[in-house]
């Protein structure tokens, strides 16, 4: 069977991804059950009932005896209602990873939650937290972009000239200052001395205008640093392409400039920003956790440091997980887009 | 001859011009040797000397550099930044500093939260004052009551606080009081009211006596519409405490008009508030109508006449008083809605509705009130997070307000450095010691046991005699003795504050001060002294690691290469921040375990950078003709391929400072890093909670560190554009 190039080649790198993904779970599974546990949540018959639950699932194992010499015994002995008397002791780590994985695999059982949301399942917290992180993000891309061409194209046309500079500090400026300082400074101007909400809606029944303009901040907030990203790449490449051979080639032919930048230079400079967008979105992605943090915006970012703060393992692993996956997906895609926006670039090749 | 004619035509280009002109002309003149000469013919050009001198590598990156203005200005300003992040944290450079612990800060809240100041007070820019917007407005009134007017017209305002000076009150900014439990918005929750009883009045069980009251906004109410009135109360949960009765109140501005004759409601939904000592404070919500209530009134029907259609006043709370507790209501809710049963009500009356206030009684002269200035609910710190819970903070002031003034309010500023520093009145102030030294000198007699035979001599006079002697400290003003109480004298001191505080002059924080009295000026370069430390050891280890590393996989290739490098994608794909944390936990938060989660993977960039310059370079003719002559690895990797990298590593290193910095801010805003580190990142996520009260404190630190990084990022650009000049312009 002949497949193309590219199917070939992503099929090679979704593979690789997952080996890679893969391996950096078992590691941070290793870590994270090497940390101190946390007391049980609930009362005695919550607790048994956890016990038993996780007996099931195979981290822990029941003993009707106390064991000598076996780690620590887990929680207090437990009387069940026929009477007997229930020792848990924690599994070894290995098989508590054999465990995991059968679970995950077969079950597609990633633990519940043992402080966030007591009793829910991780991944189901997961899912109704990442719609705000998505949300934010997407609408802080869609804002950004037109932003950053204009005025990267502006910048671009007016090279060296006063406008290409006053935009090229703003740009420096905004690219330094670190994000929670731009998300201070637009709470304090906008938030505590203007009339936009400090906080993401508490109750779930706000109405939409009210969720609208609690979406102001965080996302004005994340799009500073993303538009002086875009601006700067716009400014760079559409520079390069204004020099390069074949503009002046169009430009000696008789084509108008506008028509130079517009049907030459713009579609040329295009070409390596589109892998660009998509690495940048996963940059803002990572940038939120301390946005969400500020803002108290309900998404996987404060639920990672959450589950950090309340102990929150099982429910931290998703989380990651989440977050590598996102990053590696990232990478793959990013890699990918090169050779579809621009067929000469064949990634992985072999040097002829 | 034809090659020769060729160099001809080259050495006198000008020539060559003017002949080719001549030689197309028609008249076909032949163009012969002779018409052209040889330029620069007696010169000896191969012998000129360079009037340069060799320059290496690095001076000639220097004069790169030195072109490109913003850099520079980026250099020098990094560098008064080290410089005066290196001096100003000595002890003594800037001498007004305290730190008061957290246990003293309840005590003596003295020196902090002072706003920055630089011209005198009064200028209204940087001047160390602070605008306090609705402040009672409280003005002079004789014996009788009546206002007392200055020669202008305009009534006297009386300062609620004695030790302000320059209290600016700016009459044309007062306005209606717009509400007393402060700005009631959608995250925030409500406020304690305190109604206490009055001691001296003979409590009826059958005639409660109305301890207070507090109502809405007045307002015309078009009873067309129906309106609901949705109020939750909570009460504190400990024994004995029985919920007081309340009455509904409607005002017109005349009179009040009791609704429900103390007749009480249903509980209504109940539920359970939480306060930040985790203290239970049932609450209920309970929703009545209140186009019924305003009908059902007799007095009103009597007053208006029956089925009145509207009604201009504002409804109200007032509790029966309780002669065994203190009436603490705590006021959740209060929120009037409008609705209609014929389609929508209009925006005009909802906007209305929505302006949820209180106000207190205006009639009631003396019932003492404590009234939450702040109901904004406090931002969740995730480690007291009580999911779906909301909780109140209350930092209220108790006071009494005169009758008529309530319901003015003004913006009075006050100059925080004289209130702090100047003269101020303040209880035992005076050492035990001293006290007794004038007993001893027979300023003041004083027996214990019976306060009448307790009195400051001679109406002072000898005691103020004897304060100018300057045996007392040269803080005191004056003392006035007052309270004696069995065996225990307070006095009230005067003094000279800075002079108490041990000053040798009036203290001026530039920046002003923070919570715990520490200058912020100092603080924060200590904090950026701190970072950049932190900074640069950390870039330092991990340029050694990266430079090692990529050295190693670059220059020996192959197996060696794919081993370091697949272990490095294994590190770089862990998410670093997740890493951290992990060793957080497991070890600890000391500065060791932090600056290790600091390098994990910091030396990445490094150590890719390093390889490919490694793969560059160690193929060529150079390195195989060292190698032929017998070099080994160290000396080819040290002497002949490194310092082709070093230019990029330099580069790396000033621009991984920064990002170190970042790195390390973005931990401790989080709050998961070294606290006690006092990193830029910590004094900012420290002052991070109060941005809304005292927003300066976070400014200051937040610019410091965005011009660190903006600096430090000019600067390593500047330099990576001199190290590698083909790399310019692409940023």
């Amino acid at each position: 069977m002949h497949l193309p190039y590219i199917v070939k080649y992503s099929i090679k790198r979704i593979v690789l991804l997952l080996v890679t993904a893969f391996i950096i779970l078992t590691i941070t599974f290793f870590l994270v059950k090497m940390l101190p546990d946390p007391p049980i949540a609930g009362n005695e018959q919550a607790q048994y009932s956890f016990c038993l639950d996780q007996d099931i699932l195979g981290y822990y194992f029941d003993s009707p005896v106390e064991l000598e010499g076996y780690g620590q015994t887990m929680m207090n002995p437990y009387l069940d209602p026929q009477g007997r008397w229930h020792y848990f002791y924690k599994e070894p780590i290995i098989n508590q990873y054999g465990a995991w994985l059968t679970n995950i695999f077969t079950k597609w059982n990633w633990g519940t939650s043992t402080a966030v949301e007591v009793g829910n399942s991780a991944i189901g917290i997961i899912g109704d937290r990442i719609q705000p992180t998505i949300l934010i993000n997407v609408f802080a891309l869609i804002f950004s972009l037109p932003l950053g061409f204009l005025f990267g194209i502006i910048a671009a046309l007016n090279k060296n000239k006063p406008l290409d500079h006053f935009i090229s500090t703003l740009v420096m400026v905004f690219i330094s200052v670190p994000s929670f300082v731009v998300i201070s400074l637009l709470l304090l101007w906008l938030g505590y001395n203007g009339s936009l909400p400090t906080g993401w809606p508490v109750t779930s029944d706000a109405s939409i205008g009210e969720k609208a303009a609690a979406m102001v901040i965080p996302v004005l907030s994340l799009m500073f640093g993303t538009i002086a990203t875009f601006t700067r790449y716009t400014r760079a490449e559409l520079c390069e392409v204004m020099s390069s051979e074949f503009l002046l080639l169009a430009r000696t032919k008789g084509l108008s400039k506008f028509n130079c930048i517009i049907r030459h230079a713009l579609r040329n400079s295009l070409v390596p920003l589109v892998p660009m967008i998509i690495g940048q979105f996963v940059g803002i992605l990572s940038g939120s956790i301390v946005l969400e943090q500020l803002y108290n915006i309900p998404g996987i970012g404060q639920l990672f440091i959450q589950c950090i703060n309340l102990r929150d393992y099982n429910v931290l692993l998703v989380d990651m997980s989440i977050f590598t996956l996102i990053s590696l997906f990232a990478s793959l895609l990013v890699d990918l887009s090169y050779g579809i926006v621009d067929p000469r670039i064949r990634m992985g090749a072999k040097a002829s | 001859m034809k090659n020769e004619n060729n160099n001809e035509f080259q050495l006198i280009e000008e020539n060559v011009f003017n002949a080719g002109e001549e030689a197309s002309t028609s008249d076909g003149k032949k163009i012969s040797a002779d018409d052209f000469r040889f330029v620069q013919q007696d010169e000896h050009i191969h012998d000129v000397k360079f009037t340069t001198k060799p320059t290496t590598f690095f001076k000639d990156a220097m004069r790169r550099f030195s072109k490109n203005h913003s850099s520079v200005v980026g250099g020098i300003i990094l560098g008064f930044l080290f410089i005066l992040s290196i001096i100003l944290p000595i002890e003594g450079v800037l001498p007004f500093n305290v730190d008061i612990q957290s246990a003293d800060a309840t005590n003596l809240n003295y020196e902090t939260n002072l706003p920055p100041k630089l011209f005198e007070a009064g200028t209204g820019f940087w001047d160390g004052t602070r605008t306090l917007n609705d402040q009672p407005y409280i003005y002079e009134t004789d014996a009788s009551g009546n206002d007392v007017l200055d020669e202008n017209g305009e009534r006297i305002y009386l300062d609620s606080n004695p030790y302000s000076i320059d209290a600016i009150v700016n009459p044309e900014q007062i306005e209606p009081i717009t509400g007393r439990l402060d700005v009631l918005n959608d995250y925030s929750d409500g406020g304690f009211y305190y109604f206490y009883h009055n001691p001296n009045s003979s409590v009826d069980s059958s005639n409660p006596v109305v301890g207070g009251y507090v109502y809405s906004y007045t307002y015309n109410y078009d009873l067309s519409y129906d309106f609901t009135l949705t109020y939750t109360l909570g009460w504190r949960d400990q024994e004995n405490f029985v919920m007081p009765q309340y009455d509904i109140l409607f005002y017109d501005g005349e009179q009040f008009f009791p609704l429900t004759n103390f007749t009480g409601f249903d509980m209504g939904e109940q539920g359970e508030l939480y306060d930040e000592n985790s203290t239970v404070y049932p609450y209920s919500t309970i929703t009545v109508n209140l186009n019924e209530l305003l009908l059902n009134c007799s007095a009103l029907v009597e007053k208006y006449g029956e089925d009145f259609t509207s009604i201009s006043g504002s409804f109200g709370f007032t509790f029966a008083d309780d002669s065994t507790y203190y009436t603490a209501i705590y006021i959740r809710d209060f929120i009037l809605t409008a609705s209609s049963s014929e389609g929508e009500v209009p925006a005009s009356v909802e906007r209305e509705m929505m302006a949820r206030s209180f106000v207190s009684d205006p009639t009631n002269t003396t019932f003492n009130y404590n009234v939450c200035d702040v109901l904004r609910q406090p931002r969740i710190n995730s480690s007291t997070q009580r999911p779906n819970n909301r909780y109140w903070a209350s930092n209220g002031a108790t006071g009494t307000r005169p009758a008529d003034a309530l319901n003015l309010v003004c913006t009075i500023t006050y100059d925080m450095y004289q209130i702090t520093y100047g003269y101020r009145t303040d209880l035992s102030a005076i050492a035990s010691s001293v006290f007794q030294s004038w007993i001893d000198q027979g300023y003041i007699e004083y027996t214990f046991g019976d306060p009448s035979s307790y009195r400051v001599l001679g109406d002072y006079e000898d005691l103020d005699e004897y304060l100018a002697s300057g045996e007392t400290p040269v803080y005191v003003k004056s003392v006035t003795g007052e309270n004696v109480d069995g065996n225990t004298v307070t006095l009230n001191c005067e003094i000279l504050a800075w002079k108490y505080f041990g000053y040798t002059s009036m203290p001026s924080h530039l920046l002003g001060t923070d919570g715990r009295g520490r200058d912020l000026l100092k603080y924060s370069f200590e904090g950026l002294r701190n970072s950049l430390l932190i900074g640069i050891v950390v870039a330092a280890i991990n340029i050694i690691i990266g430079v090692v590393w990529g050295s190693i996989s670059g220059y020996f290739g192959g197996k060696v290469d794919l081993v370091l490098e697949r272990l490095v994608d294994i590190l770089a794909g862990v998410p670093w921040i997740v890493l951290m944390t992990i060793l957080c936990i497991k070890i600890g938060q000391t500065p060791f375990v932090f600056g290790l989660a600091l390098c994990l993977t910091g030396w990445i960039g490094t150590e890719a950078v390093t390889r490919s310059q490694f793969y560059r370079y160690k193929g060529r003719e150079y390195v195989l003709a060292s190698r032929t002559l017998g070099a080994r690895s160290p000396r080819l990797i040290f002497r002949h391929i490194l310092p082709n990298a070093l230019g990029t590593i330099v580069t790396s290193s000033v621009l991984m400072i920064p990002s170190v910095i970042f790195n390390e801010a973005t931990i401790s805003y989080l709050g998961l890093g070294f606290s006690n580190l006092g990193s830029l990142g910590v004094i900012l996520s420290e002052n991070q909670s109060v941005l809304a009260t005292y927003p300066y404190r976070l400014v200051v630190p937040a610019v410091l560190i965005a011009l660190l990084m903006i600096c430090f990022n000019l600067f390593g650009n500047g330099l990576r554009d001199a190290f590698n000049p083909s790399l310019k312009g692409t940023d």
